[in-house]
């Protein structure tokens, strides 16, 4: 460990190569870590780093990170990234998860894992602190994630990241579980996983993230947990009905991804938070360190679906059912898949009937179909969030520019367009959304590397959080610090997919949606955004921009 | 709802309110019509919310009505009033400010003395629940109030009436201003 990087970070990074089956530490650069922070960044540099790989050959690998934050107190961050080559997108791609994963990672004394080779038969890697090992997993192997999850905690204590069949079968809709209830849901991580014959990590840890200024920490830490509660959006929104809150106002915003996102009307009544909240009590759960839990479970340990979910298996299937949603929440997050990419994979099948929508989720994930091949509604091959950018249209453009395909969470413009935070802008035009989208991009990038849940920004600013790393870290960041390691993971994340072969022309949003959208101020608003990044004219950044931001010598 | 949006266009074009700066409702048996949380006052169109009056029924609507949602509840709840217009006016802020919380500003000029008789001037902070009280418990006995350095609360049975409440306290407060610098009562 480098003597400065002792707060915060861990300052070790654990790889593990399972074609060698060789246990190794690494130390970080000071500057990766300052430059990158950790998480999404830190992955993005390794997944970089790495070259051009087949998403699902040996020689891909899976970054598991936490950030500077993850394992102290602070509000919001407990969470984790994974970081890979996407077998659905075919470009970088990081996901990310609550549940206590980043925590405990932390708590081993490691600030990342890297994955890298397969290995010989299914195993499972274990960590407790120091002591790492890489152990037969045979007799986990086709078994769901629940049932592979509670067989695990009998055996250690810790937190579990595991695959169902879907990943096992390389279905490039497949997640990684995280403790049975959190999900690195998106991209087909889960398929990077079982390429790799990985079953599961296992980590457990005794250590203790050291804190720099513990006054300082102290004192922002308050302000950050005071300005949260105060937050209308958290405290009469997530905390009160958790993510389906978005129902009724998506519906009364007409933006609901109606039958395929056909544009149609749609009463969603049935499926409100109100309703789900009544008919189907449950407790309200939490990630480490998190004064929101936005988190809903049942009786019998089941979570209740989030908004996605309801949206992609309600409106977008034409469905007015909750039962059939919770149902197929439950068999997707069993079985290991995402339920927003299973969503729109089942429309674009055109199946409406609950009898259907569930037999057809339990054949994804027994089959391991591939929606990459599928005409499913995507950009960039990610099937879209439930959120129809006809109607939203400065989200609709992060859809089009997002570097991991269709994406509501890469500049989370859900915040201002339709939840009115931190200012309320309007969704029904794409005037000013150029520079609004890229800022937002950069400021998520950025919490991403924290890792920090997008949610705390309905309350707070990168200001606070700025604060709060300087007294973790001890390291001066500013926010403007903070915007610029962003944009530098944007352009390193853009860099990789133009190497991959990517161009201006996968920048853009699926055919039916120019019916709403005007497509000249589309390209309008993408030179736009071109040129507010400092990239040319094909969505190349320019030697200025990337020198700027010390992109140039890994050039 | 097409009142609200008359209304808070015309709050704007009378220089009440500079556009974002204040909300508008307007009951409706037991729920309410209300402009959204950061909206343009002059921009209402698909800006207006239904939520319930009773707080003990959650709503999700409630996050993107306005941050003083709970206020036109308690109001609502505790006087006959059928419509709240609130604005950030600036003479009525600015005398706020100089009467401090607890006052009565007592208008100079007829028309106004006529119709508000005193304006109490409450305090809270801004969305608090303390000032939601202050100003539920000053429009039981008056048509309108000031939150000190906030701006003025004005009731009505309808929206028009409301509005005409809203206008007469910022005239008073500029009459009353304009007439205590001249005198040096300031």
């Amino acid at each position: 460990m480098n003597p400065e990087d002792r707060y915060g970070w861990c300052g070790r990074i654990l790889e593990i190569n399972l074609s060698a089956g060789s246990i190794t530490t690494i130390t970080p650069q000071s500057n990766l870590l300052h430059e990158y922070l950790g998480g999404r960044g830190l992955g993005a540099r390794f997944v970089y780093d790495n070259g051009v790989v087949d998403a699902l050959s040996e020689d891909n690998i899976l970054v598991f990170a936490a950030g500077p934050l993850t394992g102290t107190p602070t509000p919001a961050s407990g969470r984790a990234s994974v970081t890979t080559k996407s077998p659905a997108t075919g470009t970088i791609f990081d996901a990310n998860a609550g549940g206590k994963f980043g925590y405990v990672l932390k708590k081993a004394g490691f600030d990342a894992i890297v994955v890298r080779g397969i290995a010989e038969m299914p195993v499972i890697i274990e960590v407790e602190d120091d002591e790492v090992d890489i152990k037969d997993g045979r007799n986990l192997w086709g078994i769901n994630v629940k049932e592979a999850t509670n067989i695990l905690k009998k055996r250690k204590k810790g937190s579990f990241a595991v695959i169902g069949k879907a990943g096992e079968r390389r279905s490039n809709i497949a997640s990684i579980a995280v403790d049975g209830s959190h999900y690195f849901a998106r991209g087909g991580v889960g398929a990077v996983m079982g390429s790799k014959n990985l079953k599961a990590i296992v980590i457990s840890g005794s250590g203790k993230v050291q804190i720099s200024d513990k006054d300082l920490f102290e004192k922002t830490r308050r302000t950050i947990h005071r300005m949260l509660v105060a937050s209308p959006t958290i405290d009469k929104g997530l905390k009160v009905f958790g993510t389906p809150v978005l129902v009724k106002i998506a519906e009364w915003m007409q933006i609901l991804p109606v039958g395929n996102f056909s544009g149609e009307a749609f009463d969603a009544s049935s499926l409100y938070g109100s309703k789900l909240k009544s008919a189907h009590p449950s407790k309200r759960r939490a990630c480490p360190a998190c004064p929101i839990g936005c988190k809903r479970e049942e009786n019998g340990g089941y979570e209740l679906p989030e908004y996605e979910t309801i949206a992609m298996f309600g409106p977008n299937l034409l469905n007015r059912d909750l039962e059939t949603i919770i149902e197929a929440n439950r068999i997707c997050n069993d079985y290991g898949i995402d339920t927003i990419s299973a969503g729109g994979i089942i429309a674009d099948l055109g199946v409406t009937g609950s009898d259907e929508i569930l037999g057809l989720v339990k054949d994804l994930g027994e089959s391991g179909i591939n929606s990459k091949h599928s005409s499913s509604i995507s950009v960039k091959g990610l099937e879209l969030p439930g959120y129809d950018p006809r109607r939203v249209m400065g989200l609709g453009f992060s859809y089009a520019t997002s570097n991991r395909g269709g994406c509501h969470t890469r500049a989370y413009m859900v915040a201002p367009e339709i939840l009115k935070k931190p200012k309320a802008i309007n969704p029904l035009t794409l005037g000013g959304k150029a520079g609004y989208v890229k800022v937002f991009q950069d400021r998520f990038a950025a919490v991403d590397s924290l890792v920090v849940c997008k949610f705390a920004f309905f309350g707070v600013s990168e200001e606070e959080y700025a604060n709060i790393l300087t007294a973790v870290t001890g390291v001066e960041f500013t926010s403007e610090d903070l915007m610029c390691v962003g944009e530098r993971i944007w352009n390193l994340e853009r860099l990789y997919n133009l190497r991959e072969g990517f161009t201006r022309a996968d920048d853009t949003l699926p055919e039916r949606f120019f019916d709403g959208l005007s497509r000249d101020a589309f390209e309008d608003t993408l030179d736009e955004y071109y040129a507010i990044r400092g990239w040319d004219d094909g969505g190349v950044p320019k030697k200025d921009k990337l020198r700027r931001l010390g992109l140039l010598k890994k050039e | 709802m097409e009142e609200l949006i008359k209304y808070g266009r015309k709050m704007v074009v009378s220089g009440l309110v500079d556009s974002h700066f204040g909300n508008v409702s307007k009951r409706v048996g037991d729920r309410m019509l209300i402009s959204t949380t950061g909206s343009m006052l002059d921009e209402l169109e698909g800006e207006i919310v239904s939520v319930p009056i009773d707080t003990a029924i959650p709503d999700e609507m409630d996050i993107i009505a306005s941050s003083e949602v709970n206020l036109h509840r308690r109001v609502y709840d505790e006087t006959s009033a059928l419509s709240i217009l609130h604005g950030h006016s600036r003479y009525a802020v600015a005398l706020s400010m100089i009467s401090g919380a607890g006052s009565l500003i007592v208008p100079r000029d007829s028309e106004s003395l006529y119709l508000l008789h005193e304006i109490p001037v409450v305090g809270g902070g801004v969305g608090s629940d303390e000032l939601a009280e202050s100003v539920a418990s000053a429009l039981k006995d008056n048509k309108a109030t000031i939150a000190e350095g906030h701006g003025t609360f004005a009731r009505g049975s309808t929206v028009d009436e409301a509005f005409v409440v809203l206008s007469s306290v910022e005239h008073a407060c500029c009459v009353k201003y304009l007439v205590d610098m001249w005198k040096n009562e300031l």
